[in-house]
């Protein structure tokens, strides 16, 4: 029985899918370390010397919580950080959000401002509960990492405003 | 070498990797840790464990059909194609973290309380790891490798008519 070979775009077909799965999988790599370094970098930039979480209620309404994000790793990532104020009922009463990209390398500053709705005063809205997400994506949003959590204002160095 | 031989050969890397080592490797935790872990993580650590099990042996009596049949034969693609589908499902599978419908997303909830933590005023951490990119990427090539493996199939059988009839042209001169 004679030997055969296979066709050229068969042969060429098969390289090219090996290395589109190596590539793939290297970009994941990357862009998922990206993500946790950057990820990381906040986190320790939240936390001051005293080990204190920045307390994003422990000021009165419209003061602004700012915390530098550094970018890490290979590609550009983009954090989202949203704070909603929930009543008693768990309804958001009011939100504060913002979302920055950074470049590896580069620091800006996640700015949150308190609402104005929400606050110490009498005839502000009482959040009882906050609920804090934190997106960190990259690549198009297709590699990331979403936090979320419902906390007591108290457990953040705040006050139940 | 042996047909059969080469294809029990190639039966026997998803059955080291899939069966034997999550095997061996879970029997070295304690039953304690596992259930504590489970519940913390709000997932069946052994039910993930045995589902892996289950996608080995299924992978491995897939790469073995598919070695041991010929290449003209349309058992060969009909296996390839089974076998990466099968292959693609178990990626899902670890990348969701026990769900393969989510795409590639792992939801995870963490309950607090049963870490052991604190947790009055805290709700449940929800942690979402989002891998969309490589399940995207890696089902564009599942694609494009099972058309691939068809190709070939179509090539072989072409091959094989060839090779009849030179038998044949041979047997009658």
């Amino acid at each position: 029985m004679a030997k055969h070979k296979y066709s050229r775009e068969v042969k060429l077909i098969g390289i090219c899918v090996i290395v589109f799965e190596v590539l793939s999988v290297f970009t994941w790599g990357a862009a998922f370390y990206s993500n946790v370094g950057t990820l990381a970098s906040t986190a320790i930039n939240t936390v001051n010397p005293s080990g204190q979480s920045v307390a994003l209620v422990n000021t009165s309404a419209g003061a602004t919580l700012s915390v530098p994000v550094k970018g890490a790793g290979f590609f550009p990532v983009t954090i989202t950080a949203t704070a909603d104020f929930l009543n008693s009922r768990n309804q958001t009463v009011a939100q504060t959000q913002d979302s920055v990209t950074v470049s590896p390398g580069e620091t800006t500053n996640l700015t949150m401002v308190v609402p104005s709705s929400v606050g110490r005063s009498n005839s502000a809205i009482k959040a009882y509960n906050i609920s804090i997400n934190i997106d960190v994506s990259s690549v198009y949003g297709l590699v990331g990492i979403t936090a979320q959590v419902v906390i007591e204002p108290s457990k953040i160095g705040g006050n139940s405003t | 070498m042996n047909r059969i031989v080469k294809a029990a050969l190639w039966a026997v890397p998803p059955l080291v990797f899939l069966v034997v080592l999550p095997l061996v490797l879970i029997g070295y935790i304690p039953s304690s840790d596992l259930s504590k872990a489970s519940s913390v993580l709000g997932v069946s650590i052994t039910g993930m464990i045995d589902v892996v099990v289950l996608f080995g042996v299924i992978l491995a009596v897939l790469a073995f059909v598919q070695t041991w049949s010929y290449g003209w034969s349309i058992v060969k693609p009909v296996s390839s194609t089974v076998h990466m589908v099968v292959s693609y499902t178990l990626l899902l599978f670890l990348l969701g973290f026990g769900n393969p419908l989510t795409f590639g997303t792992a939801n995870i909830s963490i309950s607090l309380s049963a870490a052991g933590a604190n947790a009055s005023g805290v709700g449940t951490p929800e942690i979402s790891v989002v891998s969309t990119f490589l399940a995207l990427m890696v089902g564009v090539a599942v694609i494009i490798k099972a058309g691939q493996k068809w190709m070939k199939w179509a090539e072989e059988k072409r091959f094989h008519a060839l090779d009849l009839g030179a038998g044949a042209q041979t047997a009658s001169q």
